[in-house]
């Protein structure tokens, strides 16, 4: 019970609002993917030109359901969890981990998968894969951060002693 | 108060996404207006039934029909030669057709988009072989070769080998375009002179055309677009299975009262 309170004292709000910001630039894009996929439009990539040859293969839904649609969910539950970090809840750092761990796995077997599956690229899958990789560095140097303060309030009463 | 801001924030972000989602996917539907699907098998004076077919182009040519002449059932697709979609959607239609033999009726109508640079004269190469008869011939072959057509690969089989993947993705010139449909015009034994020469005809051009002011008329800004029985057919239920559900609705009498949104406008005719 006690992890689940709002943590004060070592405040990263900069870091995981920045995390929420991106999640939500990640979810706008993944909605945008779904809702193109159910209604069925062409999609016009502007920098690659493959949109349409990714966004209508084989790997662009799970059963009927859109891949963006997953997207949609992680970057939600990404913006959700990077929200409470900020407000300092300690056990929504570890769970922002997980949940960027798992996207940053998909993202890279996704562009595995342009890249040498279907020898094509996406504009906006692409965009979802910078933003995935961002998250992942942020929730890191989250973490690299936590352990440095943790290693710091260990030492402080040595230092005393 | 601060302890339940960040529930507030992930609750309002929720229903913004939610919200924003069902507003896009409103604002993207294409038109669902019910049309007149019915075409006349024998040429006569066409009477506009719904005012969206009294505005979209009533002077349209006589589209391209495969199946039943007097089916109950009509499938109306607006598709382009250059759309990965609509050729994904070819198996699924002829499955369909092969299923339901002289029960359905399918149409093709042109409708190539502008984004798509070798569009019009793949359309255009369809209709030539269309006056030797063999419409539907060019429209598989183009369908089932698209990734190779469009680089200018002139051979036929299957898009999804390997090797055909590992191509560059950058399109063939239209030159390049117009000898593979030379080469599916002697594969199909038309009369290549005729067929090089009709390719270019203004009788085709307006054809095609005729089809896509019809397409523009109606609001439809993407291919494939179905109507069945004058309904639009949504993206998602473009499958094997819904179609067939669709079918057998229509034939057991049942589709008009389950997906009709105006059944005033979109009673279709009866089939002469």
């Amino acid at each position: 019970m006690k992890n689940t309170q709002p943590a004060h004292d070592h405040p990263q709000l900069g870091l995981f609002s920045l995390a929420a910001l991106l999640s939500l630039g990640g979810l706008a894009d993944s909605i945008y993917l779904t809702v193109t996929h159910l209604t069925g439009e062409d999609v016009t990539c502007i920098a690659s030109s493959g949109c349409s040859e990714v966004l209508s293969s084989v790997y662009a839904s799970v059963g009927k359901i859109p891949l963006g649609a997953f997207g949609a969910l992680g970057y939600f539950v990404a913006f959700s969890l990077a929200t409470l970090a900020a407000f300092g809840y300690p056990r929504a750092r570890t769970f922002l981990t997980v949940v960027v761990a798992g996207m940053l796995a998909t993202t890279l077997w996704l562009l595995y998968v342009q890249a040498f599956v279907l020898h094509a690229f996406c504009d906006f899958c692409l965009l979802s894969a910078a933003l995935t990789l961002s998250l992942s560095v942020i929730v890191a140097v989250g973490c690299f951060r936590k352990r440095r303060h943790r290693t710091a309030t260990e030492q402080a009463p040595l230092v005393e002693s | 108060m601060r302890r339940y801001l960040p529930f507030a924030i992930i609750g309002a972000v929720c229903l913004v996404a939610i919200g924003s989602g069902l507003m896009l996917f409103r604002l993207k539907q294409p038109p669902s207006a019910p049309i007149a699907p019915i075409v006349p098998v024998v040429p006569a004076p066409t009477v506009p039934t719904t005012q969206e077919e009294a505005q979209a182009e009533p002077d349209a040519k006589l589209p391209h029909i495969r199946g039943g002449a007097n089916a109950r059932v009509t499938i109306e697709e607006f598709g382009d030669f250059q759309c990965l979609q609509c050729a994904e959607l070819l198996p699924t239609l002829a499955k369909v057709e092969e299923d339901y033999g002289e029960r359905l009726r399918v149409v093709f109508r042109h409708k190539p988009l502008h984004k798509h640079e070798h569009a019009v004269i793949a359309a255009c190469a369809a209709e030539a072989a269309g006056l030797q008869g063999r419409f539907w011939e060019m429209h598989d072959l183009l369908f089932q070769n698209s990734a190779r057509w469009t680089k200018g690969i002139d051979t036929v089989g299957p898009d999804e080998h390997p090797s055909l993947r590992s191509q560059s993705n950058v399109l063939a010139l239209e030159a390049e375009v117009r000898d593979v449909f030379v080469s599916y015009a002697e594969r199909l034994k038309l009369d290549v002179e005729r067929f090089k020469k009709d390719m270019d005809s203004d009788e085709v051009k307006a054809r095609v055309e005729s089809d896509r002011a019809r397409a523009d008329a109606l609001g439809i800004d993407r291919t494939p677009t179905l109507y069945l029985n004058g309904r639009l057919v949504p993206a998602p239920r473009r499958t094997l299975d819904d179609l067939r559900a669709a079918i057998d609705a229509e034939l057991n009498g049942k589709g008009k009262e389950e997906t009709a949104p105006n059944t005033q406008t979109a009673t279709p005719e009866q089939p002469k």
